[in-house]
């Protein structure tokens, strides 16, 4: 019995030529409208192809569309698709699956997590097998950027109305690579497709995602040369590891943050003057050089630096000029005329997740707040639970929160401090109607200049309420194996298993 | 002989009974606790707004009356349906279980029986040589109080990363990969029975009857094996039923350190998710192993010594 089961538990020992990376938690689904989470998205990535895709260091580059044109007025895309793609089981890669598939995400019954960013799309029309035109209800800049996320990649038509894409037998994709074994807390094995043509032929026939969601064991794992990456470390780890593990360890800045939001239906924090205060009491320098070790870099802005054209003029808080002690002055005075003091001190709940760096940060904030008068409880959760508890915006006073750009433009964040932009969850009842405007004008504005100029107006709005606290921009740090080449850092943190080579 | 077998059984059959109310008592149990906790599978759903997470719990049915979806559940149940996972759409429970259960086992057999047999040929041995206690109760209470999240870390940088003998993670290396979770489990089984047994031998070796066979000049390792051994056996028993039935359901940490998809981590994550059917379905199979087990040392520990008088067993 003892032999019949080590049998059934040996699948297929890892071959030299396999990439075999680690991702930090399972997938859930391979159905392009059903997923959001990092290891997800980084699994169908290799799985399907969009219109428009990412190269190796995550720029936009023609997919199963080689060329696109837009009308004058940016409201219509007319794509032309490669007759040379196709699906894994050889049959063609036309116009009508993107039709159908962009169809499906709007359907409300799908509940895709991603639909919302989609509502721009007025009407989608296949006039042939390689001819799609997509009219949109405003000009959208970003709108390419959106067609590479994995919400508008093509759904093979045996899958739409099935709920089968775990099932390796079943998969159906237009990907480099295709499902090959699938097991939850275990791995999931994917393997080149002969007829897949692209901008580059993969050298890995196999690519392996091993599910490791403790990042010490993914490191023991990477240093016995069992993986090959190992994605997202925390500061305090890399700290740990010290300088051993050489070039193979990948930080770059991502466009990414760390922030607060601020409660304002809480009678307290409706009190613009005590926002003003906690806002003024973090040391963001303290929080970037000292507590994550200088791994991650101060905020002073909403949106993180890193997209082409924007801010068009500086934005910063209004307070940047002040030294750090007239900031803390400033602060204990409005705080002692809202009548608080470290002897009678304001109790505050911060709801935080159980991430490493996270919790680091918000102890230290903890801490910063003491002088001011503020006595900190944390509340602290699992991941999952305390996202989920964020979306119900009640319950809590302050909430910790990360946020990562879905698509390359500073909506993606300038959005997160609205009720606007369907496209971004905003954590608190906060709303400001100068926002709402700014965002509506910019979304109908078709000078691209100009609206950069709408959204900073945001971002500054944004930034003098105080009610959405920047605090650092993450890095994002992996490990990657000498053994792999063709990696590039990019601050999306999207790496395509097709540009990577063995290196000899 | 005939007789006692009767007997045995006789005695059984009110333990069997309660047993089969136990396991429905584990399950339902679970299956209102489960429900009970804040949060739900759909939760993710909430950045859509509250709609989307709605439409999904209407199309689970979790909108139902709590006791509609129990009766459900017991339907199922009855059946052997466990239905099919919340969170991974499509996939039945009993795969995610059978899966899982397969890679725990694969762990935990080999672990126990390493565990029993070193532990007690150790007593024995310790009995029959009259060690003195002192080294050997230290080594034991290290086995024994060391927690999995320290020595499987530990052995994992020892002879994964250091000496790259054996993998640090995963079941797809071979046997190899099964090395050091075994070891893992091992330890804390073998220095428990061991020092269970140790006590038990020592106490029958002074006892009048072994004292009497000793003057009559049988050698002490005769004595051990032939004479005190047998009832010797017998806490022991009692201490493995519920360690081989929690070493079966998987086991958390040493999974997770070595990245195992056994049932034991599967419990965590879909306890994390509100993944109801599965915490349900996982917790009444290890429901259903303790009590089997305990029924199986209950019946074993009478056979060997009919003497005993364990409650509820007697009339």
């Amino acid at each position: 019995m003892l032999a019949v089961i080590f049998a059934m538990s040996f699948a297929s020992p890892a071959a030299a030529q396999d990439l075999v990376r680690a991702i930090n938690g399972n997938p859930y689904s391979f159905d392009p409208h059903k997923v959001y989470t990092a290891p997800e998205f980084e699994i169908l990535y290799d799985l399907y192809e969009g219109l428009v895709s990412r190269n190796g260091a995550g720029e936009l580059v023609p997919g199963v569309a080689n060329d696109w044109s837009v009308t004058s007025d940016g409201l219509r895309y007319t794509f032309q698709l490669r007759p040379s793609a196709k699906w894994s089981d050889g049959s063609q890669v036309v116009a009508e699956d993107f039709k159908a598939s962009l169809e499906r995400l709007m359907t409300p019954g799908t509940a895709a997590p991603y639909a919302s960013l989609f509502e721009i799309i007025e009407s989608v029309v296949a006039a042939d097998d390689t001819t799609l035109t997509i009219k949109l209800a405003n000009p959208t800049a970003y709108f390419p950027s959106l067609l590479a996320l994995p919400a508008a990649f093509p759904i093979h038509g045996s899958l739409r109305e099935s709920e089968a894409f775990t099932s390796p037998a079943k998969f159906v994709g237009n990907g480099a690579y295709q499902l090959d074994y699938w097991r939850f807390n275990d791995r999931a094995e994917l393997v080149r497709v002969s007829t897949y043509i692209g901008d580059v032929k993969p050298a890995f026939k196999r690519v392996i995602y091993v599910v490791s969601e403790d990042e010490n064991t993914c490191v023991r794992r990477f240093q016995s040369d069992e993986l090959d990456t190992c994605p997202q470390l925390s500061t305090g780890l890399v700290r740990e590891l010290g300088p051993g593990l050489g070039a193979q360890l990948r930080i770059v800045p991502g466009l990414a943050s760390y922030y607060l939001s601020l409660n304002t239906n809480d009678p307290v924090l409706n009190n613009r003057d005590v926002r003003r205060a906690l806002d003024l009491a973090i040391d963001r320098q303290t929080l970037a050089n000292d507590t994550l070790q200088g791994l991650f870099s101060p905020m002073e802005s909403w949106v993180p630096t890193g997209f082409a054209g924007y801010p068009p003029a500086p934005v910063a808080r209004n307070f940047a000029k002040l030294t750090k002690f007239q900031r803390l002055q400033e602060s204990i005075q409005l705080m002692t005329n809202a009548g608080y003091t470290p002897d009678t001190p304001l109790t505050l709940s911060l709801a935080h997740s159980t991430l490493p760096d996270e919790a680091l940060v918000m102890q230290e904030i903890a801490r910063m707040w003491e002088p001011i008068g503020v006595r900190m409880e944390r509340e602290v959760r699992d991941f999952a639970s305390h996202y989920a508890h964020l979306g119900t915006k009640q319950g809590y006073q302050i909430a910790a929160a990360g946020w990562i750009a879905d698509f390359v433009d500073p909506l993606s964040f300038v959005g997160l401090g609205s009720n606007a932009a369907s496209s971004t969850p905003n954590y608190t009842n906060f709303s400001d109607p100068v926002i709402e405007t700014l965002l509506d004008n910019a979304e109908s504005e078709p000078d691209p200049q100009q609206r950069m100029v709408l959204l900073s107006e945001a971002e500054q709005r944004i930034l003098d309420s105080h009610a959405h606290l920047s605090l650092v921009t993450i890095s994002l740090i992996s490990l990657v194996s000498d053994r792999i080449g063709g990696w590039q850092d990019n601050p999306l943190g999207v790496n395509l298993s097709k540009y990577l080579t063995p290196n000899e | 002989m005939h007789l006692a077998r009767r007997r045995l059984i006789l005695a059984l059959i009110p333990r069997a009974i309660w047993s089969v109310i136990a396991i429905w008592l584990v399950s339902t149990l679970s299956f209102f606790v489960s429900r009970a906790a804040p949060g739900g599978p759909f939760d993710n759903l909430l950045r859509l707004g509250a709609h989307a997470r709605d439409n999904q719990i209407v199309a689970s049915g979790l909108d139902d009356p709590l006791l509609v979806q129990y009766g459900r559940f017991l339907s199922g149940f009855w059946h052997g349906d466990f239905g099919e996972s919340l969170v991974l759409k499509g996939v039945p429970v009993v795969n995610l279980l059978s899966e899982s259960i397969v890679v725990s086992i694969s762990i935990a057999i080999p672990a126990l029986v390493i565990g029993i047999v070193f532990g007690s040929l150790a007593a024995v041995f310790a009995v029959i040589q009259n060690f003195s206690d002192g080294f050997f109760r230290i080594f034991l209470a290290l086995a024994l109080t060391l927690p999995a999240f320290l020595t499987a870390p530990l052995l994992s940088l020892f002879f994964a990363v250091w000496l790259g003998w054996l993998p640090a993670g995963g079941v797809h290396a071979g046997l190899p990969s099964f090395v050091l979770p075994c070891l893992v489990l091992t330890l804390p089984i073998a220095a428990m029975v061991c020092l269970l047994l140790l006590e038990a031998l020592r106490e029958r070796m002074s006892s009048p009857d072994i004292l009497a066979s000793r003057a009559k000049g049988l050698g002490t390792s005769q004595l051990v094996r032939s004479h005190a051994l047998p009832s010797a056996v017998i806490p022991v028993l009692n201490f493995l039923a519920p360690t081989v039935a929690l070493a079966l359901a998987g086991a958390v940490v040493t999974e997770t350190v070595f990245d195992i998809p056994g049932s034991g981590r599967l419990f965590i994550q879909s306890a994390l998710a509100r993944d109801y059917p599965v915490v349900v379905a996982l917790a009444t199979f290890v429901g259903l192993l303790i009590i089997g087990l305990n029924l199986l040392a209950d019946a074993l520990t009478l056979w060997l010594d009919p003497r005993t008088n364990i409650r509820g067993l007697e009339p």
